[in-house]
């Protein structure tokens, strides 16, 4: 169930444990550079509407509109930038996604993880309901629930603070999932034998069981991030004030509204600095990542 | 649960199992502080999920079964609702924009949901072999998915605009004619599906890979030397292997496509006609555009209904899809 | 493994938790009280809330400035609306917790005037006011039971034109009102400009659906209407609204707008788009395209007034100011809007904003817009064509419903899915399952 470690060396030939001899090799490394030239080819396809977004939010008014084809404009310009990073509160907004994403990604590890311990190392009464229960709210759209759900934030007293949009998210249920899976793996060995040498239980979970956890904290970590940082609709009802929205809420001022027509360069100018950052962090991470989805076990 | 579960949760638990009805919790009494450990010992499952139980109570539960109330209501205009019984459900009867939505919903459903994992899958086994490049590869793969649907919707119908966006751009200077994408109802809902495509391959690849990488090298390694060609061996081997990974990202796949709202909306608002009209879009329409939050949320609950039948009659069909209910 | 120090671990661990527990609940509780604290206790504090227009945001903080000048003890924020205006001023309202004071289009206003979640400003708004709002104008806050609103800004549709093709067409352009282009000699003028762009005659300022409206005033042009007289009552199946929808489908049947200039086709502004970059010859659109033109091609355009048929008529654009009745301050808000929509405060507004005003009195001289005057007074000009009974219909409780009906059926008649007259019999169908909701 632990990750079997990616193999290294993509270059070495995987020849050993195959019969034939050096024509089939050849054939076979052929075949290979065959498949990474296709395959670049496609991730090159997959890429190229984010590379569009940066190149539209460099590119000038008259260009973009024109149906001349061009893949670098005649004349980049920042300008898109510098206009909107002076009339909108951009760094702000990209400050409040940076809070409402890491605070609410840590507070929702530590919720998903106990959870998922509890759920799948304990027996206790209710356990299976629970656990139905929270699956089926996965299913539930959103639409459905935001005005129920405001109205309890508001009861609480939260709304237009960060915490409005931080707290109702720290429930997560695609995480308590993925954690569950995580912890059903961990031997039980393990657990019993802290608990023999008199650990109590918060302490077995603590020393014994967290640090065994790496690999699922660096999942849960992006995925939560990832999901924080694009969130739409909830921080769209519940942040007020431009100074205190987020960038996709902020990208929705500029957009989809009947009393103005968008600024198209402010909008790619917007939506790229959205997606820059978690891209930088993404390819960063990715290795960990893809390494940490293996050893989950979401299987 | 289903075998596969028993099997994880068994091999899970196995030294557990011979203290089956103490709570696992209890270090078996060995120490001296004995009754009371062991009473605190049954606390703490609570302990630890108490922080996600509470959160559920008050952001989901609550939500849901004020939803559930208002679905008997009838809320035209804002404030109090009056009580209407069935009248909602009754209305979705002979409601022709909600079949017309339902049908959508079935065929954007069905148009992405197999698509993405055919090719997350394709690509996770091609990138699972040790190829030059590979890390770039998948994160480049994987790139879609960093960007919100918000964001998604603007780049897209900006790029398929048919008079400057430079997909036709591209198409005309190759000589070609251009293409309508999003303004013909007969290519909105291709072009759709295909953007929605786009943002899930790189989330299917990565679940797959995770998944293929735990399947022990020695397996596969024992059929090639059996002499099973590549094929056989995805067939027979590979694909079997990852079937409750299969049944997982179908579910969680499934979720996903009846929740897209944020894509669509921004890309063609249900337009061009009905075309592009799915059920998400149709509750929001009903919620905020007209209003009847009654309507909308018998709606919602019905498209909850539809998710779960459907994943009740998945895990039926396999007995595989334990993790999920 | 980790050897456990016996007896420590656990009551540490447990206290630990509880005190970041703590904090938690501690920054949550600093947190919602410092979304209070923006007005020091006694101040009265007001929230306006506005699109998201930085030049705009400037005016209203600038006027909000002077009014608190004005009155000690109060503090006024101007906020921005976010996306998707419905869902976040219901969900808002529900709550209790919408901004004081809201800049609302026409078209939203209706609602939210007959379901008691604004509040009536009749006696806080001077009587002489409505003197110098046209009745359209005024009508689009004054209700039966009460004034829910007051327009502060309008804009409408005009004709723009470039400047060489219409050389190159050799054609007139209309110097007044009753000159306008009718429907026949504009589609003329629209085929030949076709022939000179290469590609398309003519766009339309439409936005996406949620301004599907914004194509209303050609069913009044032909004498039709979307709604009787009674404010309530679907006619789109008259033969004049009919005959309108029968000159638009002919827009796209004979390719003169791009199929993706349709209202519920998204890209934005892609009739503008396509004047500024040559593509079309000519552009109905509203005051919005002019800064637009001055950054893509200074001098090559120039403006006419809006089409005509038999009747005339605009795009009703603009907004209003409403209090909500989350307020908890009802009546120094409705001062505020009074203050807002002095003739002084409107003529500042539009000066630097570029927006029409909806005071009568106030014409492109005494705003003193800094650029394109003459075209401005057009506009203002052609705000008198707008019909009472369109603005009536926008205005009205059912519109944001009707107006998604009006999107899909618009839709489905220029895509040629539906003839005229079908679109015409079950639009109409469509709307009365609407009304009689």
């Amino acid at each position: 169930m632990t990750a079997v470690p990616v193999r290294p060396a993509p270059t070495a030939p995987s020849a050993p444990t195959r019969p034939g001899g050096s024509p089939r090799e050849r054939r076979s490394s052929r075949r290979r550079w065959l498949l990474t030239a296709a395959l670049t080819a496609v991730a090159i396809a997959v890429v190229f509407p984010l590379y569009w977004m940066v190149v539209s939010a460099l590119t000038t008014g008259g260009q973009s509109q024109s149906s001349e084809f061009y893949l670098w404009p005649d004349a980049p310009t920042v300008g898109n930038f510098t206009e909107v990073f002076a009339t909108q509160p951009v760094w702000r907004w990209l400050g409040n996604s940076m809070l409402v994403a890491t605070v609410g990604t840590a507070l929702s590890v530590c919720v998903s993880l106990g959870a998922g311990y509890a759920l799948a190392k304990y027996r206790f009464r209710g356990r299976g309901l629970l656990y139905a229960l929270f699956l089926v709210t996965i299913m539930i759209p959103i639409q459905v629930t935001l005005v129920p759900a405001f109205l309890v934030v508001a009861r609480l007293g939260l709304v237009d603070s960060p915490w409005a949009v931080i707290l109702p998210t720290l429930f997560d249920v695609v995480g308590i999932f993925i954690a569950r899976q995580f912890m059903l793996g961990v031997p039980d060995a393990l657990i019993e034998a802290a608990r023999l040498d008199g650990a109590g239980e918060l302490r077995t979970f603590f020393r014994v069981v967290l640090p065994s956890c790496g690999p699922l904290v660096g999942v849960l970590v992006i995925l939560g991030f990832m999901n924080r940082w694009n969130d739409f609709l909830w921080p769209l009802v519940v942040l007020q004030g431009n100074e205190s929205l987020t960038v996709p809420v902020g990208l929705s001022t500029l957009t989809t509204n009947p009393a103005f027509s968008s600024p198209w360069g402010a909008v790619m100018a917007v939506a790229t600095v959205a997606v820059v950052p978690l891209l930088v962090v993404f390819l960063v991470f990715q290795r960990t990542f893809v390494q940490g989805i293996a050893s989950t076990g979401i299987k | 649960m289903s075998p596969h579960g028993e099997t994880l949760t068994a091999a899970g638990t196995a030294p557990a199992g011979t203290t089956t009805d103490a709570v696992p919790g209890d270090p078996a009494g060995t120490r001296t502080d004995g009754p009371a450990r062991r009473r605190r010992g049954r606390w703490a499952p609570y302990l630890f999920v108490g922080p996600a139980g509470l959160l559920f109570l008050a952001f989901s539960l609550v939500p849901i079964v004020i939803a559930v109330a208002l679905s008997f209501q009838d809320t035209a205009t804002l404030g109090e609702g009056s009580w209407v019984g069935a009248d909602n459900y009754r209305t979705m009867l002979s409601d022709p924009l909600l079949r017309t939505a339902l049908l959508n919903t079935v065929v954007f459903t069905v148009g992405t949901v197999p698509t993405a994992m055919a090719i997350g899958l394709a690509l996770a086994v091609a990138l699972n072999r040790p190829l030059p490049g590979r890390g770039v590869l998948r994160a480049l793969f994987f790139v879609p998915m960093v960007a919100a649907g918000v964001v998604v919707g603007v780049i897209m119908s900006w790029i398929f605009n048919p008079d400057y966006g430079v997909a036709n751009n591209a198409l005309r200077a190759l000589g070609l004619g251009g293409l309508p994408w999003l303004t013909s109802p007969r290519t909105a809902m291709v072009t759709l599906v295909l953007v929605v495509v786009w943002t899930r391959i790189g989330f299917c690849m990565v679940i797959y890979l995770g998944a293929l990488q735990s399947i022990p090298s020695e397996l596969r390694e024992a059929a090639a030397i059996d002499g099973a060609s590549r094929w056989q061996r995805f067939r027979r081997l590979t694909v079997p292997m990852l079937a409750p990974t299969t049944s997982i990202l179908l579910i969680l796949n499934v979720v996903f496509s009846l929740q897209a709202f944020d894509v669509i909306y921004v890309m063609t608002g249900g337009g061009p006609g009905f075309s592009t009209t799915v059920l998400i879009q149709y509750v929001f329409r009903s919620a905020f555009a007209d209003a009847r939050m009654g309507y909308a949320a018998a709606l919602g609950l019905l498209l909850v209904l539809i998710l779960l039948v459907f994943t009740l009659l998945r895990q039926r069909a396999t007995k595989k899809a334990e993790e999920l209910l | 493994m980790p050897t456990p120090v016996a007896g420590t671990g656990n009551p540490v661990a447990r206290r630990l938790s509880r005190r970041s527990f703590l904090a938690v609940a501690g920054i949550s509780v600093a947190g919602a009280l410092a979304a209070c604290s923006g007005a020091p206790t006694g101040t009265k504090h007001l929230r306006l809330s506005s699109w998201n227009i930085p030049l705009d945001l400037e005016s209203y903080q600038a006027i909000a400035d002077e009014f608190v000048a004005a009155h000690p003890g109060t503090s006024v924020a101007v906020e921005v609306t976010t996306g998707q205006f419905h869902q976040w001023f219901i969900t808002r309202l529900a709550a209790d917790l919408a901004p004081d004071i809201i800049r609302i289009t026409p078209q939203q206003i209706g609602r939210y005037a007959a379901n008691g979640s604004l509040v009536d400003l009749t006696g806080a708004v001077p009587a002489a006011y409505q003197d110098d709002w046209s009745e359209p104008f005024w009508a689009i806050g004054a209700k039966e039971d009460g004034l829910f609103g007051v327009f502060q800004h309008t804009d409408n549709f005009i004709t723009y034109y470039d400047r060489r093709v219409i050389e190159q067409i050799g054609v007139d352009v209309p110097q007044s009102l009753d000159e306008a282009w009718h429907w026949d000699e504009f589609l003329e003028i629209a085929r030949e400009a076709q022939r000179l762009t290469g590609r398309y005659g003519f766009g339309y300022g439409w936005g996406g659906p949620e301004t599907a409206y914004r194509w209303m005033p050609l069913v009044y042009q032909n004498g039709g209407a979307f709604l009787g007289e009674d404010g309530m009552t679907p006619s789109m199946d008259t033969p004049e609204a009919v005959g309108a929808l029968d000159f638009g489908g002919r827009w796209y049947a004979d390719g003169l707008v791009s199929p993706a200039n349709m209202s519920k086709s998204g890209g934005g502004a892609v009739g503008r788009d396509l004047f500024a970059t040559g593509q079309t010859g000519l552009l109905l659109d509203n005051p919005e395209a002019i800064a637009a033109l001055d950054e893509a091609r200074p001098d090559e355009w120039g403006t006419t007034y809006m089409i005509r048929n038999d009747g005339e008529a605009s795009d009703l654009g603009g907004n209003a100011l409403a209090v909500t009745r989350s307020s908890k301050h009802p009546e120094l808000a409705a001062e505020l809007v009074a203050f807002v929509t002095s003739r002084t405060n409107v003529a500042e507004f539009c000066r630097r904003g570029n927006w029409l005003p909806a005071r009568s009195s106030l014409d492109a001289a005494d705003i003193g817009y800094q650029r394109h005057e003459s075209t401005m007074q057009q506009f203002i000009d052609q705000a008198s064509t707008i019909p009472l009974s369109m603005v009536r219909a926008q205005s009205g409780p059912y519109f944001s419903s009707l107006n998604s009906v009006f999107a899909d059926y618009l839709d489905l008649c220029f895509l040629g899915e539906l003839t005229p007259g079908e679109c015409g019999t079950q639009m109409t169908e469509a709307m009365r399952s609407v009304t009689t909701r």
